[in-house]
């Protein structure tokens, strides 16, 4: 009876929680949960996301719960070198692989264990030999993994499946949706079905402040290069900069899947805390003169430029750069399902049910991979750090391009709406309305500065196409 | 994709300031930052070309077809005196609405002759 008793207890969460060397680390992630719901329930911070996101971290953090099993996302799961041994589940073919080479090249070492796992090198072999090389690979890896253009073995996304659906649990099965790419696109798809582009068009200069705001992406990305971060994570960390949550989880889930849930958490905390982090900057920036720029109405838009604009985007964004085609590509479909006039039915799926849906289904499964032993380290922080700077050097970078077309216009543009583009529709823009609002109460600025605010997530999906084109 | 800046594909998973040094790494970040700061004006002032077609194409063109059309007057009725917060929430309101029905009416003409408070 007394062993019945003790049985059940070691199987208590609150055993397994202390019986853990970092059990303190769960306790600070229980801190760090209830700000974060706090911010979402009380201050009402984006509340759609960092709620699912927040209810994820603590499912994560819960000992005994193994909701989710992220080795399984990771190579090393599969193939990994410990002590100078091969382990993980893919070690009996690895080593079949490694017999099988040594066969076919005596002479040459070709495969070398390292801390860092099997490293191939390939520069001893003739084109004849990389050939029979490869033919080796595929006979014992190639149901599993494939070769990079770098000759690093990488797990191929249906061994991955497979792991999650002969072992998984529901959050794992969820973050395929991340692992795969599809949630960021399917909310893209929502979007661009909820955004009007009329501003943007009638008022096609604004686009020019949608790029400048990019600014704070790549200068983020240089700084985290500087503390050492590879340049795979550090352009998932400037892309915080884009202030577009998708964006973000898009580039990071793809370049630097370590990183995903804090970058997650950063990302859509700052945009949620655009009002606060926005308006110091735009005073520092602005003349008082500035801020009461009246700008004209905007010309009426035709149903046809609304129509042909989704079209035109996606084909000329995607000619340039090809690996933003998930970002606008979905953006620009659910725009053309809400403007071209036939489409109601699934204009309205896509902001609704579907992009409701897709947000639980991110907000849980991404906030699921901030566990105490991932999320608790010192780059965390680094993480934190650079994302504010890069959400700041953005709104800067958009209101100095504002400055500069308020000279060249002659005072026609109130630069204000530059810090709209940082994305984070239509928050951003709400904000350069206040703004302008403080300056001159009559001053109505919403409608001017949704269109750097469109433009900046165009913008941002561009600057995540570079980063994908370069690090892929 | 080759070495770019002396940076081979094999270090992009990598701390490169440990591997390469600072000098490199300044200069492979600061090329970074100006060929994505190009690429994402270049992309953008592109849309911008296009977008000022779309003007000359559609818009002038319709305007000059559009038969100048006004509304109905509407019966204008007394506006109760609200508070100034109010006025500005209103006329922010109106704004919106009026640029909402201008867009959607393909350059229709209209002229706003009174509101009413519901």
């Amino acid at each position: 009876m007394l062993d019945t008793i003790k049985n059940f207890l070691s199987t208590t969460g609150i055993s397994q929680l202390f019986s853990q060397s970092n059990w303190w680390q769960y306790l600070a992630m229980y801190v760090i949960i209830g700000a974060l719901f706090y911010l979402a329930i009380v201050k009402k911070f984006e509340p759609l996301l960092l709620l699912p996101i927040a209810f994820g971290m603590l499912l994560a953090n819960l000992p005994g719960a193994n909701l989710i099993h992220l080795d399984f996302f990771f190579d090393t799961y599969y193939i990994n070198v410990e002590d100078g041994k091969i382990i993980g589940t893919l070690s009996y073919e690895m080593t079949k692989f490694i017999d099988a080479v040594k066969t076919a090249f005596p002479d040459i070492n070709i495969i070398s264990l390292t801390d860092t796992g099997v490293k191939i090198d390939i520069s001893a072999l003739t084109s004849q030999q990389l050939e029979q090389f490869k033919i080796i690979f595929k006979e014992n890896l190639g149901e599993y993994a494939k070769l990079t253009n770098n000759y690093a073995v990488q797990i191929k996304l249906s061994t991955i499946v497979r792991e999650v659906i002969n072992n998984g649990g529901l959050v794992d099965i969820l973050y395929l949706g991340v692992k795969l790419g599809i949630y960021p696109s399917l909310i893209f798809l929502g979007v661009g079905a909820m955004t009007d582009f009329s501003p943007l068009i009638a008022n096609p200069k604004s686009l020019l402040m949608g790029a400048g705001a990019q600014l704070g992406v790549f200068v983020a990305f240089f700084f985290a290069l500087l503390l050492g971060f590879s340049p795979m994570e550090a352009s998932s960390i400037g892309i915080i900069g884009g202030a577009d949550g998708p964006t973000a989880i898009l580039v990071t889930k793809t370049l630097a899947p370590h990183l995903l849930g804090a970058i997650a958490i950063a990302a859509y905390s700052y945009m949620a805390l655009i009002p606060i982090i926005q308006p110091p900057f735009m005073r520092l920036l602005t003349t008082e003169s500035e801020r009461k720029i009246k700008m004209v109405n905007l010309r009426p838009v035709s149903k046809t430029e609304k129509v042909i604009f989704p079209i035109i985007v996606t084909m000329l964004v995607v000619f340039i750069v090809p690996d933003a085609a998930p970002l606008v590509g979905f953006l620009m479909l659910g725009n053309l399902f809400n403007v071209c006039g036939v489409t109601e039915r699934l204009s309205k799926t896509a902001q609704n049910e579907l992009c409701n849906i897709v947000t639980i289904f991110l907000g849980v499964s991404v906030g699921a991979t901030a566990n105490a032993e991932n999320f608790l380290k010192l780059q965390t922080i680094f993480i934190i750090v650079l994302g504010l700077c890069a959400f700041i050097v953005s709104t800067c970078g958009g209101l100095i391009t504002g400055k500069i077309m308020c000279k060249l216009t002659g005072g026609k543009i109130n630069p204000l709406i530059g810090s709209a583009g940082v994305s984070a529709v239509p928050m951003a823009a709400r904000v350069s309305q206040d703004e302008g609002r403080k300056a001159d109460p009559s001053n109505f600025l919403l409608m001017h500065a949704m269109g750097p605010n469109v433009a900046g997530v165009i913008g941002s999906a561009v600057a995540a196409g570079v980063f994908l084109s370069f690090f892929r | 994709m080759n070495s770019f800046l002396s940076i081979s594909p094999d270090n992009y998973g990598e701390n490169i300031i440990e591997t390469l040094g600072f000098g490199k790494t300044v200069a492979f970040g600061g090329m970074m930052v100006l060929i994505g700061m190009l690429t994402v004006f270049a992309v953008l002032v592109l849309i911008w070309g296009c977008l000022t077609l779309f003007r000359v194409l559609f818009h002038d063109v319709q305007s000059k077809k559009t038969v100048k059309v006004e509304t109905e007057p509407v019966v204008a009725e007394p506006v109760e005196i609200v508070s100034q917060t109010d006025d500005e929430e209103l006329i922010a309101v109106i704004s919106a609405a009026v640029a909402a029905a201008e867009s959607e009416n393909d350059g229709l003409k209209f002229r706003v002759v009174s509101f009413r408070r519901l």
